[in-house]
């Protein structure tokens, strides 16, 4: 039975080249996908890094600007801008006091004589050198 | 079949190899390669800021770096040079460092032998100065030198309020004042990414597991005014170039709220110095017991008043300067016959206030202080928490009493109080009665200005009726008089209210008679009160000692100004401010002031 079996070749069909060619196709297509979107995920990841370097950049220079803010609001260094541009506080002369009724004062007119003078305690004057 | 034996054997050894390597030492092998490619990468939570009242910054973080050094790198590096014929890096690079970090040679050379993979070299560089190392180490591409976050604490205003800001250690700890209290709050909470590195040590962002953003610490903001604590150091240091003390104290106050607006105390530290003397870190206004001396007579009057035992024109005997009783003497500075009760407080009569206090009796007097706040902490917030380093101050139980300490606790003896507790007691009479918590903390505010917490002013107890408290203020305000032991304190435009102290120091346990705490505390407009300032010297050097003399002067000048910072609007006519300011000093320099 066996001699008689007729030894039947593999043939080579257009479908089963087709098909092997469409796996083919669909794994490098895979294989080029994946590949594509690690490198793209790769570049993303460089990019993430990229901002959040530049975001800590810009932090640390806030940070930075900031403290140099409140060096320059300090007493001490308000205190030498003004020496350096010769500004001075002083005491108001008699012209600069404005002198008003005691708006607290009683119905009768009568003006408590401790709040007879409105007085603007300090003013700015800029000495010209 | 031998060779069919072979290549059975041969794939029975890799099925063997593959099962050990995969199930039996999984676990081992698992840990070992992420111990190589995972990294956990710790986010530093910025520590929050320090503002005043008016928002202005005291204490803040910025960004630095720590320079670290990975020697095994730097050999690498060295022997890839030596093989290509190159010259060695190892001297190059710690040349550089040497130069850039400000470093000895030897050390980097010390530290470039070790056999770590990571030894630092310093801490806390700033930002401009790591940019020009890396500059040069990309320039002449030098390998081996690492980089990591770090943060450095700043005071833009130096040693400006350094007792209250306190400082914070290496690892950015608060160790005192507003930094230790609220190092919670400040703190904040690191954040952590768990990742993957390539071989060099790059983070692979796409292999991150896990992402938490740090929690960065929460702002702090102060009842004090950087304005108002600079006008009261200059003055204090005015005073203190001139009378020399061993330490010296000064406190600005609202008596309406207990909102704390300055505290200096002398000697003092800059917060940012690596190297503080321990004597310059106490804040004495909290941590140092003084005898008060005459500024307590107010404590025994006020409660006298405050229980109708007497009134201001209730006249009382001072014996001439020298009263005996229960066997030992009381001396006044200058001898007095009948004084009305304000005027015992006007010349700061000793046996005057003995006696109110003997009218009083010892019980009520005990009672009166402890009331007043004495003998307790004033920021005591319960459960151990409250400001660090603060004192009770002794009030000596009744039982301990002796026959003569109703006498002495009258005029400020046998008793030691912290200048905090007195300008709050002072504080009460001038608001009314009400003895407040002091204030130092106001809010607690995150990054975007969100307040968290909000304390309010609060009131501890009721010490005096409001009547007893103004017929107080009338007798303080002719403390602050031409006649009165305080002319130097008085404020153009102002009626002031205030006492002066003068009280021998004790050492080793007898009182000297050429030591002395020379203190003036007083507020104004007496009309009602804006600001309480406290004034104290320990030891003052030089001929002027007296609190009249001494303090009284630095309390006009903080007060003048402040007054004028604040924009108060005076309470009484001007007139010629700075002639009737010259009269003032002419006169009080030709009498002796208690």
């Amino acid at each position: 039975m066996a001699r008689n079996r007729r030894k039947v070749e593999g043939e080579v069909t257009f479908s089963w080249v087709f098909a092997r060619l469409l796996m083919f196709c669909i794994l490098v297509g895979l294989f080029l996908g994946l590949t594509f979107i690690q490198r793209r995920n790769l570049k993303m990841g460089d990019e993430l890094k990229m901002l959040e370097r530049e975001l800590q950049s810009a932090r640390e220079k806030t940070q930075s600007l900031r403290s140099e803010l409140a060096h320059y609001c300090t007493p001490r260094e308000l205190e030498k801008s003004m020496a350096r541009f010769q500004i001075a506080m002083t005491r108001p002369s008699e012209d600069q006091i404005r002198r008003r009724a005691d708006p607290d004062a009683s119905e009768s007119g009568i003006i408590a004589p401790r709040l007879l003078v409105q007085h603007e305690p300090v003013r700015l004057t800029a000495r010209t050198p | 079949m031998t060779v069919a034996g072979l290549l059975l054997a041969g794939f029975g050894y890799v099925g063997f190899r593959l099962f050990d390597l995969q199930v039996t030492r999984h676990e081992e092998l698992a840990q070992e390669a992420s111990r190589k490619h995972e990294k956990k990468i710790v986010l530093p939570a910025v520590r929050g800021s320090i503002l005043d009242r008016n928002e202005n910054q005291l204490a803040h973080s910025v960004a630095a770096k720590v320079v670290a050094i990975d020697p095994q790198c730097v050999r690498e590096q060295d022997l890839k040079r030596s093989k290509a014929g190159r010259p060695s890096m190892k001297e190059e690079l710690a040349a550089v460092l040497s130069e850039q970090l400000g470093l000895p040679r030897l050390e980097i050379d010390l530290k470039l032998l070790d056999s770590r993979r990571y030894v630092v070299l310093k801490r806390k560089v700033l930002q401009e100065e790591t940019g020009q190392l890396a500059q040069i180490l990309r320039e002449r591409k030098l390998q081996g030198v690492i980089f990591d976050e770090d943060q450095v604490r700043t005071y833009p205003n130096s040693a400006l309020m350094s007792h209250v800001l306190g400082y914070v250690n290496s690892e950015g700890r608060g160790m005192d004042g507003v930094e230790l209290l609220m190092q919670q709050e400040l703190q904040g909470q690191n954040g952590w990414r768990r990742t993957e590195c390539d071989r060099q040590g790059r983070e692979i962002v796409v292999f991150r597991n896990e992402d938490f953003s740090p929690t960065h610490g929460y702002n702090v903001m102060l009842t004090l005014d950087q304005v108002i604590q600079s006008i009261t150091e200059q003055e204090l240091d005015k005073a203190v170039q001139k009378c020399l003390p061993d330490g010296a104290v000064a406190i600005v106050t609202r008596p309406s709220t207990g909102e704390v607006l300055a505290i200096t105390s002398r000697p003092t530290f800059d917060p940012m110095a690596a190297d503080k003397k321990i004597e310059t870190l106490r804040n004495r206004a909290l941590t140092d017991m003084i005898e008060p001396g005459s500024t307590y007579k107010t404590v025994a009057v006020a409660a006298a008043l405050d229980q109708r035992i007497v009134t201001l024109d209730d006249r009382i005997y001072c014996e001439n300067g020298k009263f005996l009783y229960a066997g030992r003497y009381l001396n006044d500075h200058e001898p007095y016959g009948m004084l009305t009760v304000a005027e015992v407080l006007m010349h700061s009569s000793n046996i005057g206030a003995a006696k109110i206090a003997l009218l009083l009796g010892k019980e009520r007097m005990h009672r009166a202080m402890l009331d007043f706040g004495f003998g307790a902490r004033t920021f005591d917030e319960g459960r151990g928490r409250g400001w660090p380093g603060e004192i009770r101050g002794v009030v000596h139980p009744l039982r301990d009493w002796s026959k003569v300490s109703i006498t002495r606790v009258a005029m400020g003896h046998e008793v030691g109080v912290t200048p905090m507790q007195m300008v709050n007691a002072i504080a009460a009479i001038a608001n009314g009665g009400n003895l407040m918590r002091p204030q130092i903390i106001r809010r607690v505010v995150d990054g975007n200005g969100r307040v968290i917490r909000e304390f309010f002013p609060q009131v501890r107890r009721r010490v005096v009726d409001p009547n007893a408290a103004h017929a107080m203020t009338d007798a303080l305000c002719r403390v602050v008089s031409m006649t009165g032991t305080a002319q130097k304190a008085m404020v153009p435009g102002f009626s002031v209210a205030g006492k002066t102290g003068t009280a021998q120091k004790v050492v080793n346990g007898e009182y000297v008679h050429d030591q002395f705490f020379s203190s003036f505390c007083g507020y104004f407009p007496a009309e009602d009160p804006a600001l309480c300032i406290y004034v104290m010297f320990d030891n003052p050097k030089g001929k002027e000692y007296y609190g009249g003399a001494v303090a009284a002067p630095v309390f006009r000048e903080i007060a003048i100004r402040t007054a004028s910072y604040l924009n108060l609007r005076p309470t009484q006519p001007i007139v010629a401010a700075s002639d009737e300011s010259k009269g003032l000093l002419r006169a009080a320099g030709k009498r002796r002031v208690p």
